[in-house]
Order: structure tokens, then sequence, then C-alpha cells
């Protein structure tokens, strides 16, 4: 309670008592919460009026807990009025001497946005997570927006994979606290492998992204972990057609326990109304975070994804079973120090386990299967410093140990002897292999606001190769540069330059131990224009890849020494583009995005020309909108348009007569398959009881059923194709409820 | 992240390609169903006579035009695995396939037209195919390559019937292997051999074949070692049949001879033409042609 204001308050109720004969002084004492969350509100106004006469009104702020008090009040009828921005004003009446709970239904305009910090100057798009929840097509999910931002190409099915700016999905770096991770979406088009309800941001970086990330020739997407409410104790189950979880968090002195896990129940669904597709997942996380004083902060997690597929197709003989394992558990910690006021060390590490299996399996013919287990620790320690208003320097290390072990089970190609094998008798080698790679990364980066709107971001990153010893790649230096000039308000003029390396993956560098990491060179230049909550921004860029890597495992190609190569880092990628960017943040009711991609990007290898790259889509458009519609009702739509991925036709097909199997003859990549098109739509509503509230929403992917075909499927003999299959019409009935 | 999604994407392709193309066992346009060489294999110097099963939905067919032409190609085994593979179908590298059309392809060779053919291969020639097909490789590479692989000769065939036209190819290979391979005999239905009338009604064909004691034993190359060498290794033929008609179809339609016999359970209404195909698994071939009554 402020001190004027309260003195006032007594003074008027003295007053007012005096006047009115010296009745009997009672207490009228509250507490205010925001309702169906539980969390008191602060620093707000409340009235107290007499309900009949015509008595000067007293006016109270609660305090911290959202407690108020009037005293000296006489005994009688008295009205309560609350108005805090962002709620629904309150009145209610009550006899005094009085305790009353007070809770406000949030205004549908209102909305907690907490966005994931990124560095000012830097090219990136940030998303709220609980902006990025309500996109249709993401099942309340943040951590699959990422395909309706610009520069990403879609991918097929919907899944995860994200290719950026003419990259590969192999060159986009996927990151949770700042700790790489081997995959973050669950399989065929799932879930983040985070729980949303922990999702507190997500940053996408479409290139130049700060040099604490790193080992990615693209994009990088960073989702940033955030502990539920810490004053209560919170509960959130979520229910859906696909998977149920659970979240539950408990106030720990200073700092919180956060449980959370959730699993789907597709493999048990599925095969009710399938017999070819059995699909499960699940994810957890157990997270302790503790606030050491004002100054220090201790976060540790232990999570961790594992992912099942199996399907069953063809009949009889030729009857395949393709099994799919994947899974990551891991530990992390992390420690953050305010050393002075400007002064700020973090401090982050991860030990890890992830896992990977591939198997095919046939009647009579032997299994193929490819394994790749890791064992990884990653370490990233940064020291932030802000010598001055507009300036912050941030140095540190990210060093990264793997040890990846590989079995494989594949077929050996065409043996020299005999034809090539029938279906019912691949020849198939084992292999083992074993890469180790521990790599240090000193980096400095700067955001520097120089004055007259200018924002330069500076950055250098120099990746050195530890292990293994004999065959170290030389160290390579990334650095980048991105500038942001506000010339004139609201306009802003963008820029980034930046190089980027990757290495090869364990499957390649475990062949040619050395193998050389893919080079990127981006830039990108562009223009904003932001105001009242709109921004549209107009972006062109390029980027360039060399050494590309590829297996040559199934050739056979010597070197000049006669010795064999098995892989190559000898490809080569360039993609030029432009994006246009529209965005309405949060609030007046309607949020959304529009961008709009124009595009191409191609490859090569020493005996090709240039040529299009397979996933080049000329065009790609996403619109997304949420809007409030009033009474906690929120309506969503998605709409995708995006050029059909490049197509190699079939010319004509030979018959093997040994190997009994036609032989398709590939012409050049000159086709497309058809425009793809698509419209989610999602509805939300949240009922808001006094200390709970139940959400639920429904979605339909693909509403209006597009046949969109991922591929080109053929006839036994490829003389007749047709359009494969594509996402279906899609529905999803699914509900949270939250304490 | 490519090698991670490959399957799962595949997997979504399969399941959801339950589709109504044609089965591949039935015979319901020209086919070309096997192609036998007499020997399968040959020496420098030798050679070999040439056979196709040409058949359509009235039987086997003897009014097409077929011309038969032979080459060698390079072995370039088989480049995959490439940095961006799976998202288009076919290979991503520009291998195509490799055929007498191919412009590496040499030594192209017309062998005629007609039901049959003959391939004749000189010593010199047999020395100049080694170098098309491999290069120029070591001493100790050329030995382990004359001896157990040899020159696939490669024999196309390309088959003409009204507005119809299939091609088929057929390796013969060309080596100075101690035991050349040998085409497996002719399979038997029932115990009788083809040619022996109409087979009744039935729905189950069981057919097998006269087999050897024990199936032959061949070796061959693989290019696994790093030091460029090849590495020599046993194998074991694998007998496969398959089976075709002009109504119907087959479950399963390919059988791996682990017995005497196989058994194919037939689907069909009408009278129909049989064929099965007998293979080695390293390029004999044989085959059987009966024609069936209508099932009961």
């Amino acid at each position: 309670m402020s001190g004027a204001r309260a003195r006032w308050g007594r003074g008027g109720a003295l007053l007012w008592m005096l006047i009115c004969g010296g009745a009997r002084a009672a207490t009228i004492d509250g507490e205010l919460f925001e309702r169906g969350t539980r969390t008191p509100i602060a620093g707000a106004p409340v009235l107290l009026r007499a309900a009949h006469g015509e008595t000067e009104p007293r006016e109270v702020l609660t305090d911290g807990e959202g407690r108020f008090v009037f005293d000296e009040v006489s005994a009688g009828a008295w009205l309560i009025d609350v108005f805090v921005a962002g709620y629904e004003p309150m009145s209610r009446a009550v006899r005094a001497p009085a305790h009353v709970v007070l809770r406000l239904a949030p205004s549908d305009t209102h909305r907690t946005v907490v966005g994931a910090r990124s560095p000012k100057g830097a090219p990136v798009i940030g998303v709220a997570g609980d902006e990025a929840a309500r996109v249709p097509g993401t099942s309340g999910d943040p951590a699959k927006v990422v395909g309706a931002l610009p520069g990403v190409a879609r991918p097929m099915f919907g899944l995860g994979d994200f290719a950026v700016r003419g990259a590969g999905p192999e060159h986009t770096g996927t990151f949770i606290d700042g700790h790489p991770t081997r995959y973050l979406y669950h399989l065929l088009g799932g879930p983040g492998v985070v729980d949303p309800a922990l999702v507190g941001g997500l940053v996408f970086y479409p290139g130049g992204a700060p040099a604490w990330f790193g080992r990615a020739a693209s994009a990088t997407v960073a989702i940033e972990l955030e502990d539920p409410p810490r004053e209560r104790w919170h509960l959130d189950a979520q229910l859906d057609p696909w998977k149920a979880g659970v979240l539950a968090s408990v106030p720990v002195g200073d700092g919180v326990v956060t449980l959370s896990f959730r699993r789907s129940w597709l493999d048990a669904l599925l095969p009710l109304f399938t017999e070819g597709l059995a699909l499960g997942y699940t994810d957890y996380q157990l997270r302790w975070s503790h606030a050491l004083g004002e100054r220090v902060g201790v976060t540790v997690a232990i999570l961790g994804a594992e992912d099942r597929l199996h399907v069953v197709e063809g009949k009889g003989s030729r009857r395949e079973r393709i099994d799919v394992a994947l899974g990551f558990h891991r530990v992390t910690a992390a420690f953050a120090i305010d050393l002075s006021p400007c002064l700020r060390w973090v401090t982050r590490a991860m030990l890890g386990v992830e896992r990977s299996e591939q198997r095919v399996t046939e009647p009579a013919s032997p299994d193929i299967a490819l394994g790749e287990d890791a064992i990884a620790s990653h370490l990233l320690t940064t020291l932030a410093w802000r010598p001055a208003r507009g300036t912050l320097l941030t140095t540190g290390v990210d060093v990264l140990w793997r040890s990846t072990t590989l079995d494989s089970r594949v077929p050996a190609g065409a043996p020299l002897g005999e034809p090539t094998p029938a279906e019912t008798d691949w020849l198939v080698v084992d292999e083992d292999a074993r890469d180790v790679q521990l790599g240090v990364a000193p980096f400095v980066h700067a955001e520097l606001d120089l004055g007259a709107g200018v924002v330069l971001t500076p950055g250098v990153r120099a990746d050195v190769d530890i292990a293994p010893v004999d065959s170290l790649r030389a160290p390579t230096i990334d650095p980048r540069l991105a500038l942001r000039w506000t010339f004139a308000a609201p306009w802003t003029l963008t820029a980034m330059a930046a190089i980027a390396h990757q290495p090869p993956p364990p499957a390649l560098t475990a062949m040619v131990p050395g193998l050389g990491s893919t080079e990127a060179l981006q830039a990108s230049l562009g223009l904003e224009w932001a105001r009242d909550g709109w921004l549209v921004a107009l972006t062109g860029w390029g980027q360039s890849l060399d050494a590309l890597p590829r297996s040559l495992d199934d050739a056979w190609v010597l070197d000049r020494n006669g010795e064999r190569v098995r892989a190559a880092a000898d490809g080569e990628g360039r993609a030029l583009g432009a994006e246009l960017f529209v965005r309405k943040r949060v609030g007046d009711g309607v949020h959304g995005w529009l961008a709009y991609t124009l595009s191409r990007a191609e490859r090569r290898t020493p005996s090709e020309r240039w040529r299009l790259y397979e996933r080049d889509q000329t065009h790609v458009l996403h619109a997304a909108a949420a809007i409030e519609l009033g009474r906690e009702w929120t309506l969503g739509l998605r709409f995708e348009l995006a050029s059909g991925a490049p197509t190699r036709p079939v010319i004509d097909a030979t018959y093997d007569a040994d190997g009994d199997v036609f032989a398709p003859r590939w012409g050049p990549v000159d086709r497309r398959l058809p425009l793809h098109h698509r419209l989610d739509l999602r509805l939300d509503k949240t009922w808001r009881f006094d200390t709970w509230q139940l959400q639920a929403y429904l979605e339909v992917q693909n509403v209006y059923a597009a046949d969109n075909p991922e591929t080109l499927v053929y006839d036994y003999d490829y003389g007749r194709a047709r359009g494969g299959p594509g996402l279906p019409i899609l529905p999803t009935l699914g509900a949270r409820v939250v304490y | 992240m490519g090698r991670g999604t490959m399957l799962p994407v595949a997997a979504l392709i399969a399941v959801a390609c339950d589709a109504p193309f044609d089965d591949r066992d039935h015979v319901d346009r020209l086919r070309v169903l096997a192609v036998r060489a007499e020997p399968p294999e040959i020496a420098p110097g030798g050679g070999a006579s040439l056979t196709a099963l040409v058949v359509a939905p009235g039987g086997e067919v003897a009014d097409a035009s077929v011309v038969w032409r032979a080459c060698v190609v390079p072995w370039r085994g088989e480049p995959g695995g490439g940095f961006d593979g799976f998202a288009v179908p076919g290979p991503a590298l520009d291998d195509g396939a490799v055929g007498c059309d191919d412009a590496a392809a040499a030594m192209v060779t017309a062998l005629g037209e007609g039901a049959s053919a003959r391939l004749d291969v000189a010593v010199d020639a047999f020395d100049d195919a080694l170098v098309v097909a491999y290069g120029e490789v070591a001493v100790a590479q050329r030995a382990q390559l004359e001896a157990i692989a040899g020159v696939p000769w490669r024999v196309e065939l390309t088959v003409r019937r009204g507005d119809e036209v299939v091609r088929a190819s057929k390796i013969v290979r060309v080596s100075r292997r101690a035991r050349p391979n040998d085409n497996p005999p002719e399979p038997i239905f029932d115990g009788a051999p083809c040619g022996a009338g109409e087979l009744d009604g039935r729905s189950t064909v069981t057919f097998g074949a006269t087999l050897p004691a024990t199936f032959e034993g061949y070796q061959v190359l693989l290019p696994t070692t790093d030091d460029g060498r090849f590495e020599v290794l046993d194998r074991t033929e694998l007998w496969t049949y398959s089976a075709f008609a002009t109504d119907g179809d087959f479950e399963p339609e390919v059988v791996k001879v682990v017995a005497g016999e196989a058994t194919f359970t037939w689907r069909r209404r009408r009278a129909a033409d049989l064929w099965i195909v007998l293979r080695d698994g390293r390029g004999g071939t044989s085959w059987c042609h009966r024609t069936v009554a209508a099932p009961p």
C-alpha cells in the first residue's frame, strides 16, 4: 500500500465515522487473484464505497501477495470495485466486517506473453510460447511453429525436418536450453519433444545466429525452457487423440520442482484402424530451479524422449516390416550468477545418451539395420558484460564431446560376379564403427548500440577439433556480422553476413576420419517497417554451401594412390531468395503473420551441372492468424501454399531378367509435383473457474481435404504413375486442465 | 536428420500406398518374363544362345519383333546415400539407368532380330572389355576380376508388337572361372514335365525341380576393403520360383527354394496360361509354361 493513499484512506474513514455519529468500526480485508490460476495480482487498486449514501470512496493497493485491508470501516453494506488493466472489471457487495477473495478474469485482449530473449541486432524471429501454441496446425505445441516461418521449406507430411533458405534439413541446428539436440519433434509430424507448458519461447535464426550457437551450417532453432509459476503448486494435464500428458510443479524454498510426462497412445489406437502402422512416443522432464539469493540461480534437469515406429506394408512374400527407434536422455545443469550489476556469468552443462535404430525385415531375407548410439557431453559457458548502456559483450567457450558407435547391416550393393541380387537374396554386410569427436569453440559476441538508430552485432567463433588426434579437421573460423539501422522511424535497414561450418555426420566421419566440414556463406539485406504492433519486413538473401558430404560406400571409387574413397565432401549448393514477413503482435484481439518466400536452390557434385535441389520450393506462403472472439474463444487459421517438390520422372524402364525387377531410367529434375495448398483451423475455448481453468480446442488440419501428393508412386514396371499420399483431413479435439 | 527421417517418410508412403495398381504376376500386357542364355556364363572365345520368354494375355507371343544387342558398360557400383537423397524418387546423382544407350557404354554390338540370338565373345574382345568395365587396374585386381567377376556382358532386347514396346536386359558373364555356371533344370508340375498337357482347374499350384544334392557355391568380389582390393566372398546359389498367369494372382509371388517343391496359392476365375520361372540367383534361368483349366 502506498503511504499517501493509505493515509488518505485511514483519514477518510475517520472523517466518515465522525460524520456518521461514531458507528462501530470494523475491517474489510481480502485477497485478489487472477481467476483460474491462483496468481496474486499485486499493486492493483481496490476501491471501497458505501452501498448507500454518498460517502467518499476509499482506495488501497494490493500488496505483493494480492492482499488488501480497509480498516476503521463502519458495519453495514459496502461495495468493492476493482479495475485493473487487462482484466474484466469487478464489483462485489460485502457487509462489514468481511474477508473477501476476489478473482479477476483476464479480458480477451490480455495475454501473458513471455518472449525468448534474443540479441537486439541479430536477424531473428522470436515467438512466445503462448502465441505459437495457438497457431493452427501446431496442436497447441509452440515447437511446431517453425514450419510457418519465412525461409522455411514445407517439409513432407509436416514432418519436423526444416530446410531453411536453400540448405538441407540436416543443416538446421536445433537446441534446447542452449544444448544441441538430436531432434526437436516426435516422429511422423508429432509434437515437440518438450511439454509445451515448459516452452518459454522459440527463437528462429534463418542465418547468422549468435556465436554461441555453432556446428550448424544454416538456420538455428532454439527452445528456451521456463519454470511454471513459483509462488504456488501447479498442475497441468492435457489430453487429445494422440497423447496424454501431465505436468506438476511444487515450490520448494526459493525454487520450484517440476515434473512432466507425456505418452502417446497411438501404438494402442492405430492398430484399431490399420494393421500397417504403430507409433508410440514418450517424453519427460524433471526440473529443479533454485534461487540462491537475488544474484544466483541454479537449474538442474533430466529430460528425454523415446519414439518407436512400426510399419508393415505389402503382403505375403513381399510383406516388409520397418522399425524405427529414436531416443535421447540427458542431464543438464545451469548456473547463473550476477557478478555485478553489469557482469553475468552463465554456465550450462549437459551429459546425455542418444540412440537411433532403423530396421527393415522381410520374410526369408536378411534384416537390414542401421544403428547409432552416442554419448554426448556439452558445455557452454558465457560471460556477459554490459559496460555501458547499449553495449553488451559476451564471450565464452562451447565444448562438445561425442562418442558414436555405429552398427550397420546393409545391402552390399551389387557384388562383382553375379547379377543384381533378387529381392529375396540380398547380400548384406555387417560393419561396426566408432567415431569420437571433441571440439572446442571459443567465441565472442557483441551487441553495440552505436546511436543514431544503429545496432551492430558482430561475433566470431573458432571451432577447433582436439580429437581424434590422428585425423583432426582443420580449424574453422565463423565470423558473423548483423546490422540494424533505424534510419527513419519506423523504417529499419537490416543486413547480415556470416560464415558457418558444420562437421559431417558421424556415419561419414567414422568411414573417413577428418572429412572436411561443410562451409556456408550466408548474407541477407532487408528493410523493416514497424509500428503499433505491426511489422513488415522484406528481406533478400543468398546462401552458398561448399563441401557437402556424401557417402560413396556403395560405389567403387579409388583415389590417385589406389585407396578406396568411401565418402567425399565435394558437393556444392547455392540458393537465392526473398522473404516478405508481415506480423501483427499479440493484442487488440488479433495476432498472426504472413510469410512469403520466393527462392531457388540448386546442387551439384563434381560430375554434375547445377540442378534443382530436391527440396527447392519456388513459392512458399504461410498465413497464420488468431482472432479473439470474446468470452475466451479464439479462432485460429493457417493457410499454406507451396510449390510442389521437384521430381525426376521416369522416362522408361527395362526389365532386369536376372533380378526379376524393373530398372527405371530417370529423366532430369525438370518437373514438380502439383502445387501444395492446405487450410488449417483451430478453435480454442477457455472456461475459467475460481482456482483452475479448463481449455479445449478443436483443430482441423487440411480442412478441405486437399489432395497434396508428397511423391509419385509407380506401377511395378513404371508404366503408370500417380500422385502418392498426402496429409488427409485430420481433426483433433484436445483438452487441458490447468490448476 | 536426413538419415533419421528417411525411413519414416518411406514408411508413410508405403502405408498410404495401397495402390490399385496391377499385380506384377498378372500378365495383362506384353511382357518379357525371362531371358535365358545357354550357357549363362562363358569363357573368352566362347558363345551363348539367347532366348526370351515373351508373353501377352493370349499366351506366349510368337509374332513380336525382338531386336537384340549387346554391350559393355563401366561398372561403378551404386553411388548413393548422397547429401540429399530421398526427397525425389530415384537417385539423387546423375547415374540414371546404365545401359547400352549410356554414353559410357562401349562395344555395342547388334545381335540380330528374332525369337533367339547368339552372343560370341572373342578372346581379345574380353581384354578390351575388362578395361571398359573396370578401367586400368592393378595386376592383382585384374587377376581377381578375370577369374571371379569377369565382364558382365549386357544383352538387351527390345520387343515390339503393334504399339506395345517392352525392353529387357540380361547379363552374360564372360570370365575365366574354373567352373562356369549352368542353367537350372526346367520346373516340373506334380511330377510331370513341361508340355505335358493342360492342368486341371486347381487353386493351388505345386511344382518343383530336379534339385542338385547341394546348391552350387561360387565366389563374388566385394569392394569393401580400404586399399582398393576386393574382398572375395563365398556365395551359394539360391533358387527362386516366380509365378505369372493371364488370370488371377499368386500368393506368394516369389518362392525361395529351401526344399524340392514350392507351393503357390492361385486365385483366379478363368482358364489361364501359367508360367513358372526358375532362377539360380546368378544368371541361370529356366521356365515352364502350362495351360490350366477354369476352376470348378
